[in-house]
């Protein structure tokens, strides 16, 4: 791995001012976090908390209002192949197979013989091994988002920038996505930032989860889950950071447990 | 019945049972002289006369003309009309400068050019070639500006976020996604094509469908008038399923088209 790969991501004071036609809105207040290299970090947030406009700031689809993130030295300020990101709808060009769509993110940089070989890397990666020739609409939601994931990481990324990504995915689908996505990380070792409003994913996935509130977006709290992987959900102490995390929203009085643990 | 058996009636015996009986009605009616043959000539006098102009070649000379007309004003119309509308859509300055004149010649009827155009270019094949490429020009232009219009923002959003130029942009994204509405715009043009071609032969000239009509009127030859007249109905109908079948080829992925998915 690159010396660019060791780089610590900086979020500094970062605010985010859109302007509408009805007047600006503020989408994230002074927000800072430094995430570490190889860490998984996950945010959760209710809808509107501003946690994919952070995401997208970060990949450098939109430019912050007033403060600066930093990866190592550099400042981001446009999309670059160190950083990939997945959507919460897969976003595969429907005229393009598998294959085509894995290649479509392959840098330009990249020579051209290599690209047989890289794809034929991530398809595996992804398990998708027999569908290199299918097109996206003969694929389930869980494979797209299967090609969609290939599609990121074939620039070979640092960051993985994930934006909801089961969400649109049914509750099986989902947990097993989860585990993949798991399982990616741990081979890959990359840093990844996964946007959710599901706090079991949340919990499941991240070293460290960040509970953002709304409107005007901001860092709310930040909490290390100390388990180690694979983490079983029904066990005590993940149930004690869900309701940590459940409180964080809901807060004391109305308990969305029926039991007490 | 076999399924098999009502699925092959219904494909390929239902469309033809109607015209098959109305042909059967109007042979009857002739027969019996309530339709004056000077009028409506029987479909075996047509038939005969059909047949007699295929043999001579006579046809065949008017439709080669009128075709090669129409290929030639369609080659024309729908480049500038594809050219035209990748220019608008590139820039709202060109659009703004053109919604004028556009809006202004935009509802002229074809047949209203014909006088012009050969005063202007003679009488020859330049002015029918010409009135041709307009009737062409307006629906292609339309139907290319609808479809870059309406490709999905969230494809453009992650050929940047890939590091794609804009040209990479436009192969690979913007004209597939254009395509379906690019087709459109051919299949309405060409059938325009083909209206034009008979109105301009109408006016002015000594080969092509629309002439042998004009000139089957002059000499009260309702038989010849009524093979050139279905003559063109034929050809209008092949046209459109040749354009069909590149259709489906090409959009092989659009799951509208193809019923799958």
């Amino acid at each position: 791995m690159t010396a660019a790969g060791k780089e610590m991501l900086r979020i500094r004071n970062v605010s985010k001012r859109f302007e509408l036609d009805s007047g600006s809105v503020l989408a994230l207040d002074n927000v800072s976090m430094d995430v570490k290299p190889g860490e998984f970090v996950s945010i959760v947030g209710s809808s509107g908390c501003g946690k994919s406009t952070l995401l997208r700031l970060v990949m450098g689809l939109e430019s912050c209002t007033s403060g600066n993130i930093e990866l190592g030295e550099t400042n981001i300020s446009k999309p670059s192949a160190e950083r990939g990101m997945v959507f919460q709808e897969s976003r595969l060009l429907p005229w393009k197979t598998v294959a085509e769509n894995i290649a479509f993110g392959i840098p330009k940089t990249n020579p051209k013989k290599e690209h047989n070989a890289i794809v034929k890397e991530h398809v595996e990666l992804v398990d998708l091994h027999g569908f290199e020739q299918a097109l996206p609409y003969q694929l389930s939601g869980g494979m797209q988002q299967r090609v969609s994931i290939a599609r990121a990481l074939v620039g070979r990324p640092n960051i993985l920038l994930l934006d909801e990504p089961f969400g649109a995915l049914d509750a099986l689908t989902r947990i097993q996505m989860q585990l993949e996505i798991l399982r990616i990380w741990e081979t890959e070792r990359k840093t990844m930032i996964l946007v959710t409003h599901d706090i079991d994913e949340a919990i499941f996935l991240g070293d460290r989860v960040i509970v953002m509130s709304a409107r005007p977006g901001s860092i709310r709290k930040v909490i290390h889950i100390n388990l180690p992987r694979p983490r079983d959900r029904s066990s005590t102490e993940f149930m004690n950071y869900r309701r940590d995390i459940f409180q964080e929203f809901f807060g004391e009085q109305q308990k969305p447990f029926v039991f007490e643990i | 019945m076999p399924k098999k058996t009502i699925k092959i009636f219904d494909r390929f015996l239902l469309p033809v049972v109607l015209p098959g009986l109305l042909i059967f009605l109007w042979e009857y009616l002739a027969h019996k002289g309530v339709i004056r043959s000077t009028i409506l000539p029987a479909p075996s006098v047509i038939s005969a006369t059909f047949y007699d102009m295929v043999v001579s070649g006579e046809l065949w000379g008017h439709l080669k003309t009128s075709l090669w007309r129409v290929f030639q004003g369609f080659a024309l119309g729908s480049s500038l009309g594809l050219i035209a509308g990748l220019l608008i859509s590139a820039s709202p300055r060109v659009e703004r400068s053109l919604l004028l004149v556009t809006g202004i010649l935009r509802p002229i009827p074809i047949i209203a050019w014909v006088p012009v155009l050969i005063l202007w270019m003679g009488i020859d094949e330049a002015s029918k070639v010409t009135v041709i490429s307009i009737g062409t020009f307006w629906p292609v232009l339309l139907n290319v500006i609808h479809g870059i219009r309406s490709t999905d923002r969230k494809h453009i959003e992650v050929a940047t976020m890939l590091g794609k130029n804009p040209s990479s942009i436009l192969i690979h994204v913007i004209l597939p996604s254009a395509l379906p509405s690019i087709f459109t715009g051919l299949r309405v043009g060409i059938g325009i094509a083909w209206m034009s071609v008979i109105g301009a032969e109408l006016i002015a000239a000594s080969q092509g469908l629309g002439y042998l009509i004009a000139y089957a009127r002059e000499l009260s030859q309702a038989d010849v008038m009524l093979v050139g007249v279905a003559c063109i109905g034929f050809t209008g109908l092949l046209i459109d399923i040749l354009l069909q079948c590149i259709e489906k080829r090409l959009l092989y992925w659009n799951v509208n088209l193809s019923g799958k998915g």
